[in-house]
């Protein structure tokens, strides 16, 4: 049996998907296996790919259904096809580096009850998503953690650190989580593994409820990545993410809806944001199962704020400044509304143009990079990490 | 107007200059010239290749009749520059033409500044690379005002120095205005570079001439070593036995100081221990208290040995020439220990603001192809203005 089960589900960006597939495949270790969950409008591209040119048992392919699936249910079927005793998902524009199955038996060894494991993250945009400066990132420690559980869930339920994302960590996207894990979960959340459209925020917020220990590695095991045709692209253009916005709500029309009367934010597409997709998560997932949420108004209208510092220019900042003060407005009667007061916009900011090291992670100027892909990049980002070998075998002296 | 001057004098090793040379020109900047100072045997390669290039900004001084010594090559280059600053550089290293940014923003901030230096990298050319190797580069980006003192200091009294002098300031990997060389020619025996360890010469004379000091944490260039540079001489002792041979049949200046026993052969620290002697007993210096920080400086160059025999072979040779110079007393500062751990793995990463990497990262061919690396790692260059909100950082504070 597989030690690892990475699923890739993709929809419509095969060429993309592809170059992933060959990426992984480089890797020499045989102890996991990938699911591809096709959910493309034209399933031959793949499958034409899987017969013709690409042979590895390590690889399946699921063809598309006769109807285009939602990215929830998507999720779903390729989850129910995993082998691994570990589960990890990643975009078809990402990259993960298998290796990481070695770091799963370490913490599997060293700590019994394991059951979900995150690791850090490089994060790169692909050279067709760079209409502004953008960075990449290689963050360059090494070191295990095992956090307090009370802390994540405070930081992801309520937003205590009021930042723009909230830290999760831990979660079966850019994350492993052991399969027994995920039914524990299937049994308790609606008889799915997966509900909410948001999935990987989803994840995030279930995992850290259910676990009985995470563990998490700060050497990056795997690659962000951000392709032009990507959710994440709409972070580089508001007039994209409307776009986005759009797109995946029409896509996800069935199942739990991202609008809730209880708070407006997400029915707002104009001026969206991803701080507000992920706040509807974090919301619906803590209103359905019954969590504590004393501080999240508060700590959210900080994030709010925070959201609004990071924009780029008058306009972006003056579409989403409008889209958090409606939704202010209306959530909860206008109760919280007071708590939204975002700075004055400070001008064109060289946004994303200061390359560097800061707080141990190495941010790049993606322009000047010549890498082409995420599994490129990671190969890159490699020369400046402690090695696989020596974080699985725990070791502790280097000389400089 | 030329503000910088990029100086590369070369002897037959046309292709890395022209490598280096090809990169540079890649710049939009008008602001600067390269000039590369020919001496090799064949001048065809570097008069075709600039014929080819057609840039104005490319200039190549052919060879003389004879070889030159380095010293006389490079002294012949400084009157055929145009720029108000001057940078030299090997042919096998790389220089950033954004550089001249550095000396506006510099020079706005500190009127008087003559002498400019950053932050070091190293890098090894493929083919003199045996196997995996971690370089390290400083993740700064403040510019620092150095006093004079700190820079005499460490020069001549050789404080907190490795195996060398932690000086920067000088035209080798660092900008200094031409009127600065102009009063050090005329301050010293109406030349430019007296001694055959040029880079060294040059510092003592820019420390003791300059009126101010800017030092920017960024590297701006990179000191490449390829396998037929000197510096592999310091990491294999028979390639270092024929580079000394070589260097000495080619530089027949005199260059070892008098009443200092340390064989050159030795280690870098008595051969630039030689160069500092020199000046100063050319120009009657005479300096007490630095005796200690050299032996410690002579045991630090052991240390940098990875190879057990070579190690043993330069203590004793440090040995013998402290015993010497400064009798078996002076031996009680000469303790080196052979730190070599061929086991314990290199640290990757950052800590205490250095990043340590393995030089293959971005699979660079040649310095300029691992500085275009460095380039998108580092400060963005046009955005050191925006660090000068504040006054100027000491040294200290830095």
């Amino acid at each position: 049996m597989a030690n690892l089960t990475i699923c890739l589900p993709t929809r419509n960006r095969q060429s993309y998907c592809i170059q992933t597939i060959q990426a992984i495949a480089d890797c020499d270790t045989q102890d996991f296996e990938v699911i591809v969950a096709d959910n493309s409008d034209d399933g031959s591209v793949l499958r034409d790919f899987f017969s013709k040119t690409f042979s590895d048992p390590r690889f399946r392919l699921l063809a598309p259904r006769t109807e285009v699936l939602s990215m929830v249910d998507n999720w779903e079927r390729t989850l129910a096809e995993a082998k691994g005793r570990w589960v990890s998902f990643i975009g078809d524009d990402d990259f993960i580096d298998p290796h990481v199955t070695s770091l799963i038996g370490r913490y599997e060894r060293l700590h019994s009850e394991v059951d979900a494991i995150g690791w850090g993250r490089m994060s790169f945009n692909w050279p067709d998503n760079r209409p502004a400066p953008t960075l990449a990132s290689i963050p360059t420690t090494f070191q295990t953690t095992i956090p307090v559980k009370s802390d994540l869930q405070n930081r992801l339920y309520r937003w205590s650190e009021g930042k723009r994302r909230p830290a999760a960590g831990f979660g079966i996207y850019h994350g492993a989580i052991k399969r027994s894990l995920m039914e524990r979960i299937r049994r308790k959340y609606g008889g799915r593994h997966f509900e909410h459209p948001i999935v990987d925020y989803e994840n995030s917020c279930k995992v850290i409820r259910e676990a009985r220990m995470l563990v998490h590695c700060q050497r990056p095991f795997s690659v962000l990545g951000a392709c032009a045709a990507s959710n994440s692209a709409g972070t580089q253009s508001q007039t994209t993410m409307t776009a986005r916005v759009a797109t995946f709500k029409q896509e996800t029309a069935k199942g739990v809806q991202m609008e809730r009367p209880d708070f407006p934010f997400s029915r707002l597409e104009k001026g969206a944001s991803i701080t507000m997709s992920i706040a509807s998560t974090t919301w619906w997932f803590s209103k359905t199962y019954g969590i504590d949420l004393t501080g999240f108004p508060e700590n959210f209208a900080r994030a709010a704020m925070h959201e609004c510092r990071h924009l780029r220019s008058q306009e972006d900042y003056d579409l989403t400044v409008a889209c958090f003060q409606a939704g202010f407005a209306e959530w909860d009667g206008g109760r919280w509304a007071g708590l939204f007061e975002p700075p004055p916009f400070g001008g064109i900011k060289s946004v994303n143009e200061i390359s560097g090291v800061v707080m141990d992670t190495i941010y790049l100027s993606e322009s000047k990079l010549k890498v082409r892909t995420p599994g490129e990049f990671y190969k890159f980002g490699e020369h400046a990490v402690a090695p696989v070998s020596n974080v699985v075998s725990g070791t502790r002296v280097f000389s400089r | 107007m030329t503000v910088l001057s990029i100086c590369i004098p070369t002897r037959n090793r046309q292709t890395f200059a022209m490598d280096a040379v090809r990169h540079m020109l890649r710049s939009t900047r008008q602001d600067f010239e390269v000039l590369v100072a020919d001496n090799s045997d064949n001048p065809e390669p570097l008069r075709l290749f600039a014929a080819d290039v057609a840039d104005s900004r490319l200039r190549v001084l052919p060879p003389e009749p004879q070889p030159l010594s380095m010293r006389a090559n490079w002294d012949r280059l400084i009157p055929q520059t145009r720029g108000e600053w001057l940078i030299i550089i090997g042919d096998d290293d790389y220089a950033d033409p954004e550089i001249c940014e550095v000396i506006r923003v510099a020079t706005a901030a500190v009127r008087l500044v003559d002498a400019i230096a950053w932050g070091r990298s190293y890098f090894s050319w493929p083919d003199a690379r045996a196997a995996r190797e971690v370089t390290v580069i400083p993740t700064g980006s403040h510019l620092v005002n150095v006093e004079k003192k700190d820079m005499m200091r460490k020069m001549f009294f050789w404080e907190e120095a490795k195996d060398r002098p932690g000086c920067p300031f000088g035209i080798y990997h660092g900008a200094v205005r031409r009127e600065l060389m102009e009063r050090i020619r005329s301050a010293f025996s109406n030349t430019y570079f007296e001694h055959g360890n040029v880079d060294y010469d040059n510092i003592c004379k820019t420390v003791m001439m300059a009126d101010a000091f800017v030092f920017w944490e960024r590297p701006m260039s990179v000191f490449g070593a390829c396998r037929a540079s000197n510096s592999m001489g310091l990491r294999d002792q028979e390639i270092g036995r024929q580079r000394n041979a070589t260097f000495f049949a080619e530089n027949p200046d005199k260059f070892e100081a008098d009443n200092f026993p340390f064989p050159i052969a030795v280690g870098v620290t008595a051969s630039i221990g030689h160069t500092i002697e020199s000046f100063k007993q050319r120009y009657g210096i005479e300096l007490k208290g630095w005796e200690e920080n050299f032996i410690s400086a002579c045991a630090k160059d052991c240390e940098t040995c990875v190879d057990r025999a070579q190690f043993e072979t330069r203590k004793a040779g440090y040995a013998k020439a402290i015993k010497a110079w400064r009798g078996a007393a002076a031996l009680s500062r000469f303790k080196p220990e052979f730190k070599w751990r061929p086991g314990v793995p290199k640290f990757l990463g950052t800590a205490e603001n250095l990043l340590f990497f393995d030089m293959a990262m971005g699979d660079a061919r040649s310095a300029a192809e691992f500085y275009d690396v460095l380039d998108a790692m580092l400060f963005p260059v046009h955005l050191l203005e925006t660090r000068l909100t504040q006054p100027l950082r000491t040294a200290e504070a830095a």
